[in-house]
C-alpha cells in the first residue's frame, strides 16, 4: 500500500491576542505533535470538537500553512509551504472542498470559469471547456449551468461547484474541511453518496475533517481523533468507532445523538 | 385543555405565504418537536407565537396561550406575556445576549421587570440561576461579560433567562445546533431536567431528528410552510407516511450514527 498523503511530528502554535500588558502573550497549541499517514485508496476522517485543531492540522497538510515543527510529505516528496509555483505539482495532486461553497466560490466569476481556475492556475494543458462540461456532468449538474453565477444556486449545488473545481485537475487526494456541514440533512446525504461514487469512480483518497462522526463513519476507513490539538487515538473507523480506547473517544461517541431504531 | 392551540396559522411576507394553515397543539408540561429543514418555516412559527415576527410579516389565523388570543395583541401586552407565561431560546447565544450588560444582570433582568425585584434581590436570583443551570463559580460567574463565556456556557444563560419568570411555555428554536457534540448533550440532559423540575411545555425546533428523538415524544413535520405529519416520534422514525418524512428519515439514516453496517 502506497502511503501518498505523510505528517510527522507537526506542530503548529499562536500567540492569542494580549488580554493585559503585564502579562506575557499566551500560545495556544493548536496542533501537537501528529503524526498520520494517508494511504492510497483509504480514506481518512479527522473528528474533533471545534477548537481542537482538526482544520489547522488539514492546512498544515495542504501547505498552506507552516509547521513550527514537523514535516508533511507527498510521496516520498516533502512538501513545503511557499511561493504558489513551487506547490503546482502538489496542488495538481491535493485538492480542498471547504465548508461554506458561497464563502469559497467567487461571486463575480462563473460556473466555468470557477471550475477551470485550477485548470489554468496549475496550467494544465488540454481543452479547457470540454473539460468543464465533464466534471460538470460528473458532479451531477447540467453542464448549460456553466455560464450562471454562484448566487443562482442552492446551498448543494454550490457544494457541487467546489466539487467539481476540486477535481478540475485530477487529484489523487480530495481534502474537505466540513464539506457537509453546511447543508440541510437531505441534500447531505445526496452531497455524501455524490462523493462516495467520485471517491470510487476516479479512485481518489479522501482526506475529511469533520465534527460529524455519522458522515466519517459512512465515508471513512481510518479515523483520528482529535482533543486541545493532539492526536487521541487513531486507527480503522470500524475499530475506533466500536470500540474506542480512549476516554475521550467514547465520550465523544456516547455524545452523538441517534434515531430510535 | 390545551396551552397552546395553534391554528390555520398562516405567515405572509411580502407577497409569499411562507406558513400556511399550520395547527398544532401542546398540553400543560407536554413536549412537541418542530422539524423541517431551512425555509420550512418553523422558526417563522415560532416567532409568531412569539409575536417577534420581523416586520414585514403578518400571521393570520388563531394562537391561543391558555385560552388567550396572541395574534393582534399590543406590543405591552405581548411582552408581557413574553416574560410570564412564555418564552424562547435561540440557537446563537452570542447574538441573544447583550454584549455590554454582565451576565448576572441579564440574567436577572427578567425578573426585575416582571417579579418586580429590587437590585439587590436581583442580584441573588442571578446566582442561583446560574447555579441551577450548572454554571461554574456561580457568583464570580455574573460578573463576567458574554464573550468571556464558552458556546455552551452562553447557551446555559440563555435558557437560565428564559426559564427564570416559570413561563409555561417554553419555545427553544435550534438550541444546541451552534454546540459541539458533547456540549450538545450535556444541554439537551439539563434542557430535559428543567422542564421536567418545572413542568414546563415544551416547543423544541430543529432541523435534526436524532437530537429531539430523545427529547420529545411527539413530532411534528414541516416543509414549505405546511404541516405535513404529525405523531408518536417513535412511530413517524419507524413508519413514516408522508414522503418527505420518508425522504427526511432516510436521509438522517444515510448521514447519521446509528445504521448497522459501515460503508465500504
Amino acid at each position: 500500500m502506497t502511503t501518498l498523503l505523510k505528517g510527522s511530528g507537526l506542530s503548529r502554535s499562536f500567540r492569542l491576542p494580549r488580554t493585559s500588558l503585564r502579562a506575557p502573550a499566551v500560545h495556544r497549541h493548536a496542533v501537537q505533535d501528529v503524526s498520520l499517514e494517508l494511504n492510497e485508496g483509504n480514506s481518512l476522517g479527522i473528528v474533533g470538537e471545534s477548537g481542537s485543531g482538526k482544520s489547522t492540522l488539514a492546512r498544515l497538510l495542504l501547505a498552506l500553512d507552516r509547521p513550527d515543527a514537523g514535516t508533511v510529505h507527498y510521496r516520498d516528496r516533502e512538501v513545503r509551504p511557499g511561493a504558489p509555483r513551487k506547490l503546482t505539482w502538489f496542488r495538481r495532486e491535493v485538492q480542498v472542498v471547504l465548508q461554506d461553497p458561497m464563502g469559497s466560490l467567487d461571486p463575480r466569476a462563473t460556473v466555468r470559469d470557477i471550475v477551470a481556475e485550477p485548470l489554468e492556475c496549475l496550467r494544465l494543458p488540454g481543452d479547457h471547456d470540454d473539460r468543464v462540461d465533464e466534471l460538470l456532468r460528473a458532479v451531477g449538474l447540467e453542464p448549460a449551468v456553466r455560464g450562471r453565477y454562484p448566487h443562482e444556486f442552492s446551498g448543494g449545488q454550490r457544494q457541487r461547484i467546489a466539487i467539481a473545481r476540486a477535481l478540475a485537475p485530477g487529484p489523487k487526494v480530495l481534502v474537505g474541511d466540513e464539506p457537509l456541514s453546511a447543508l440541510d440533512v437531505s441534500v447531505r446525504a445526496r452531497i455524501l453518496a455524490l462523493l462516495d461514487d467520485l471517491a470510487e469512480a476516479y479512485g481518489l483518497t479522501l482526506l475529511l475533517v469533520s465534527h460529524d462522526i455519522g458522515v466519517v463513519r459512512h465515508l471513512c476507513t481510518d479515523v483520528l481523533v482529535m482533543k486541545d490539538g493532539r492526536a487521541v487515538e487513531q486507527g480503522p473507523a470500524a475499530q475506533v468507532l466500536a470500540d474506542p480506547r480512549h476516554p475521550y473517544t467514547r465520550r465523544l461517541l456516547a455524545a452523538v445523538p441517534r434515531l430510535p431504531a | 385543555m390545551s396551552l397552546l392551540k395553534i391554528s390555520d396559522l398562516s405567515v405572509r411576507i411580502g407577497g409569499t405565504t411562507v406558513v400556511e394553515e399550520v395547527g398544532l397543539e401542546l398540553a400543560p408540561g407536554e413536549r412537541l418537536a418542530l422539524i423541517g429543514e431551512s425555509g420550512s418555516g418553523k422558526s417563522l412559527t415560532a416567532l409568531a407565537v412569539m409575536g417577534l415576527l420581523p416586520d414585514g410579516a403578518e400571521a393570520t389565523g388563531s394562537v391561543r396561550l391558555g385560552g388567550e388570543q396572541l395574534l393582534g395583541l399590543g406590543d405591552r401586552e405581548l411582552s408581557r406575556l413574553r416574560g410570564e407565561r412564555m418564552a424562547m431560546v435561540f440557537q446563537e447565544p452570542m447574538s441573544a445576549l447583550n454584549p455590554l450588560m454582565r451576565i448576572g444582570r441579564q440574567l436577572a433582568e427578567p425578573l426585575r421587570l416582571h417579579r418586580g425585584l429590587n437590585r439587590r434581590q436581583a442580584a441573588a436570583a442571578a446566582v442561583e440561576l446560574a447555579a441551577q443551570v450548572g454554571l461554574p463559580d456561580p457568583e464570580l460567574l455574573v460578573r463576567s461579560w458574554p464573550h468571556q463565556l464558552s458556546g455552551g456556557q452562553r447557551q446555559r444563560v440563555g435558557l437560565a433567562m428564559a426559564l427564570a419568570t416559570r413561563p409555561a411555555l417554553l419555545i427553544a428554536d435550534e438550541p444546541t445546533t451552534a454546540l459541539d457534540v458533547t456540549v450538545q448533550a450535556d444541554m439537551l440532559r439539563l434542557l430535559d431536567e428543567l422542564v421536567q423540575q418545572h413542568g414546563t411545555a415544551l416547543l423544541f425546533i430543529s432541523h435534526d431528528l436524532a437530537v429531539v428523538a430523545r427529547l420529545c415524544p411527539r413530532v411534528a413535520v414541516l416543509k414549505d410552510g405546511r404541516l405535513v405529519e404529525e405523531g408518536a416520534t417513535k412511530t413517524v422514525v419507524k413508519t413514516p407516511r408522508h414522503p418527505y418524512t420518508q425522504r427526511l428519515v432516510a436521509a438522517a439514516r444515510a448521514t447519521g450514527w446509528d445504521t448497522p453496517e459501515v460503508a465500504r
